[in-house]
């Protein structure tokens, strides 16, 4: 028995992928209702539904131990693929294997080894204090007790969590039920840990607090992390990946590096001169903004390089201070978001990218 | 065994937190058992006036209404879960219980207990002893244990009525209500026998949605009146198993109902 | 103080609002139609047995115990009880009723007026499709003079005002208790016995008529129903509405009373 419990792990360990997604897809049915007390009564017997495709063809891999941002807009179906890696949802067509499960056909087994958060509702009992609700879950896992304590022990000095621990869940502040909950996610040990917009409504300290606890558990638990957020800041200091989704289509996966130098087809330098020039002009920038001693210019980074420019800047004037800025990474989603063409073109033209598996 | 005991805290935790208001449990448990008071007591105001009904005498009845309402308050009492399921899937909290490795059925069928419906079992209890004190009846090992079974069984048959409305919330939850026909309805019903209603309604009641198997096979079998009522002896031994098979029936039905659970707000 | 027949029209808004507000949960309302069909249809199986096993006359008949029935389904869901669904009662519970204070409108005809459109909503799509439908499957007898039928609708709107103001009074003791089922259910089961929505008052045994006598409840169902089936005539048909109309005013006034109490409680308490 535990020989094979050990081979087993062994296993599962071996596997290089931790999550594997390939040609992912769900619908879902979505009826129409009748109008009318004579249409509420034709409703009973036969329905009109339209198909909505929720996830279309999504394929993807994620290794052990990384952080991912899994990212989209509003309806792009993030939670919908989340679901589906968890167990909650039983997929139209394609494969899924977390840890060598297949969630919704071993949905118990992976159940063990995956931990849930979700920030718009709590997973614990509502009315039972803290305490209460984690011993319940040591019930169910199963959790050893020395486990058990380790890890109670660990999430008090990182989250505080002994400040609330007798307060019934209902009575907890946003804050603190989300600190509980990540805490609960983790007391069974899981190797993954599916986090669906865990700092929704929180304040910057909690925030940070959150943040931080993520990154101290990934590094020493080697604990795999696939997060959905709004806040891009989230996906800033904690991903290095990330997997943009959009009208149910995957349309980046790749490191936010990549991302930001894709989307960046402008970048803004800023220069203070020493003395003030009436011709500032530099060929291939465009001056986009002047004050005082102070200019910025705009330039293509496939036209000329950072390095000439600032060369030619230097020989022809004297400065104070001289800076290069990217756009801003929330800006940069947007535009993707909105003009998906462009990015689409994009894709054809650099092949730096691991493109999978776009609608073909 | 891990399930016994994981279900027995769960009731435990569950009745400790419904004592924490007291005084309403203690109001509650009592407006149960006064409205199902009243509700034999009309009964017998009937039979005051007309002394019998399709050859059963009032005790005859209150055997009948007995043994439904006790199988009814212990499934409402145990299979809460189920009864309540419809908020419990517009809350998204069905999300939650997939993602916890134990069976669906086992975890909605421990999330909750109502304890207050002690009220009406007592009452329904109560009206089974009396009727069995009015009514000298010959009990033997064969007919306790009979009787023992058919109360597990009809249980089983109302949480399996439970288990069927909760099913269809995974298509719609607009549509559980018409599942009170037969829980409440069906207890209404099954206190009366069922000699006084129509074919169509006792074939449907019989072989369908097997209510008559709950109290009315097994009162003939208990109160000795199989022969008088031109109900096959086979079909009355058989009748206390109804129970089980229904619920086994409506657990299949679930599992493939929970295969086409669509979450919301995906 | 403005005149009455001015802010009339206002009431008359909120019973429409509180009418509409209904109309959404159709086929919620359609599976009621169907249990009130089945108890309607175990009613009668029982009844039909027990006349058929008794020789001797009955202050009712088959028929017209039917037509109790199929009456008593029309009214079922304008008795008192299903007040704890309202968002009023919610608002008490929550204490978000305070708000209530600062609009120009006097509470507990608000209240009246929403309590009213839903008795509305369920008499026009409950209960008479029941009624009609009761017509085909059922031998229902008539009225057999105009009169009978007109004293009936004026017993029956009476009884639905008396209904409206017992679910105030019950209600608002949600100012009181957080939990209102246990009042509800309590009041709940009295107001069914000595309604005669379980059995009719005219098959009761004496000394128990006797007291369903003294009370309002009667009122509710079997007045207006005995009006319907010609039990009551001639002068006992102005005593019984006197009776309804009289009980009716004894309940809006006590409302008045618990609601005022109640919003003071509310003031003091600073809540």
């Amino acid at each position: 028995m535990t020989e094979r419990f050990f081979a087993e792990k062994s296993y599962r360990q071996l596997l290089k992928n931790m999550i594997e997604v390939e040609n992912l897809s769900k619908t879902f049915k979505v009826y129409h209702h009748r109008k009318g007390f004579f249409g509420s009564f034709v409703n009973l017997f036969s329905r009109k539904h339209r198909i909505v495709q929720a996830v279309d063809n999504v394929s993807f891999s994620i290794k052990r131990g990384e952080v991912v941002g899994y990212l989209g807009p509003n309806g792009a179906g993030k939670s919908t693929t989340i679901k589906m890696l968890t167990g909650i949802l039983v997929p139209t067509s394609g494969r899924v294997s977390v840890n060598g499960y297949i969630p919704h056909r071993q949905r118990k087994e992976n159940a063990k080894h995956i931990g849930v958060v979700f920030g718009q509702r709590s997973h614990l009992w509502f009315d039972l204090p803290v305490q209460e609700s984690f011993e319940l879950l040591q019930r169910i896992y199963r959790i050893p007790q020395t486990q058990y304590d380790q890890n109670v022990e660990m999430f008090d000095a990182l989250l505080d969590i002994g400040a609330f621990f007798q307060t019934p869940v209902r009575q907890l502040s946003l804050g603190q039920r989300m600190r509980a909950d990540l805490a609960a996610a983790l007391l069974h040990n899981p190797e993954v840990l599916f986090l669906d917009e865990p700092t929704i409504g929180l304040d910057v300290v909690a925030k940070a607090r959150i943040r931080q606890f993520i990154q101290q558990i990934n590094a020493e638990r080697q604990v795999t992390v696939v997060l959905t957020t709004h806040d891009l800041d989230d996906v800033e200091k904690l991903c290095k990946r990330v997997i943009l989704i959009d009208k149910a289509r995957l349309c980046f996966d790749g490191e936010l590096a990549a991302l930001r130098r894709l989307l960046s087809t402008e970048r803004i330098l800023s220069v203070d001169y020493a003395e003030t020039y009436s011709d500032i002009s530099i060929p291939k920038a465009h001056v986009t903004y002047r004050e005082g001693n102070r200019v910025q210019y705009r330039f293509a980074p496939e036209e000329v390089s950072t390095a000439d420019l600032i060369g030619a800047i230097l020989q022809k004037f004297k400065i104070v201070d001289i800076s290069v800025q990217e756009p801003d990474i929330e800006e940069l989603i947007k535009t993707v978001y909105e003009d998906n063409t462009a990015l689409e073109q994009k894709f054809t033209e650099t092949d730096t990218l691991d493109l999978t598996n776009r609608n073909t | 065994m891990h399930h016994l005991a994981l279900y027995l805290h769960f009731v435990k935790l569950r009745i400790r937190s419904q004592m924490a208001y007291r005084l309403s449990f203690v109001f509650d448990l009592f407006s149960q058992a006064s409205i199902s008071v009243i509700d034999f007591f009309m009964i017998a105001l009937l039979f005051n006036r007309f002394k019998e009904l399709a050859g059963w005498s009032l005790w005859e009845v209150g055997f009948l209404y007995g043994m439904i309402g006790v199988c009814f308050a212990v499934a409402e009492m145990i299979g809460r879960g189920f009864d309540v399921f419809q908020n419990s899937v517009m809350r998204g909290d069905f999300d939650t219980i997939l993602i916890r490795p134990l069976g669906t059925f086992f975890q909605v069928f421990s999330q909750d207990f109502l304890l207050r419906r002690v009220g009406r079992f007592s009452q329904a209890f109560i009206i089974l002893l009396i009727a069995n004190s009015q009514l000298t009846i010959s009990w033997s090992f064969v007919k306790v244990g009979y009787l023992l079974v058919s109360l597990v069984s009809g249980t089983c048959f109302f949480i399996g009525l439970f288990v069927i409305g909760a099913t269809s919330c995974f298509w719609t939850v607009q549509s559980i209500e018409i599942i009170n026909i037969f829980t409440h309805g069906g207890t209404f019903m099954g206190g009366y026998p069922f000699s006084i209603y129509r074919c169509w309604f006792r074939h449907f009641f019989t072989f369908i949605v097997p209510l008559a198997c709950v109290n009315y096979f097994p009162s003939l079998f208990l109160l000795e009146k199989v022969a008088s009522s031109g109900v096959s002896s086979f079909g009355v031994y058989l009748a206390p198993f109804a129970g089980f098979l229904f619920l086994s029936i409506t657990v299949l039905f679930w599992r493939w109902g929970v295969l086409h659970y669509q979450s919301t707000g995906h | 103080m403005r005149p009455l027949y001015l802010t009339f029209h206002v009431y008359l808004a909120f019973v429409r609002k509180s009418f509409q507000k209904r109309m959404q949960y159709r086929v919620a309302n359609l599976a009621g139609l169907a249990t009130n069909f089945f108890f309607l249809l175990v009613h009668i199986f029982v009844y039909t047995a027990f006349y058929a096993a008794s020789t001797e006359p009955q202050p009712l008949n088959l028929n017209e115990i039917i037509t109790y029935f199929v009456l008593c389904q029309v009214s079922f869901m304008l008795m008192p009880f299903w007040g704890a669904r309202s968002e009023v009662t919610q608002a008490i519970k929550d204490g978000s009723v305070a708000l209530q204070l600062t609009k120009p409108v006097d509470f507990h005809t608000y209240w009246f007026a929403d309590e009213y459109g839903r008795a509305c909503y369920f008499l026009f799509m409950r209960g008479l499709p029941t009624f009609l439908i009761s017509i085909l499957f059922f031998d229902v007898t008539f009225p057999q003079h105009p009169t009978v039928l007109m004293a009936f609708a004026l017993s029956m709107t009476l009884a639905i005002f008396m209904s409206t103001a017992i679910t105030i009074t019950i209600f608002s003791s949600a100012f009181w208790t957080l939990d209102t089922s246990g009042v509800s259910g309590m009041s709940g089961s009295v107001i069914m016995l000595f309604s005669g929505m379980l059995v009719p008052i005219a098959l009761w045994p004496e000394w128990l008529a006797h007291i369903a006598e003294w009370l309002p409840f009667a009122g509710l169902i079997d007045v207006p129903f005995s009006i319907y089936l010609g039990k009551i005539t001639g002068v006992g048909v102005w005593t019984a509405i006197s009776k309804q109309m009289m009980w009716t005013l004894v309940f809006i006034g006590l409302g008045r009373f618990l609601l005022n109490r109640g919003f003071s409680r509310i003031v003091i308490q600073g809540g």
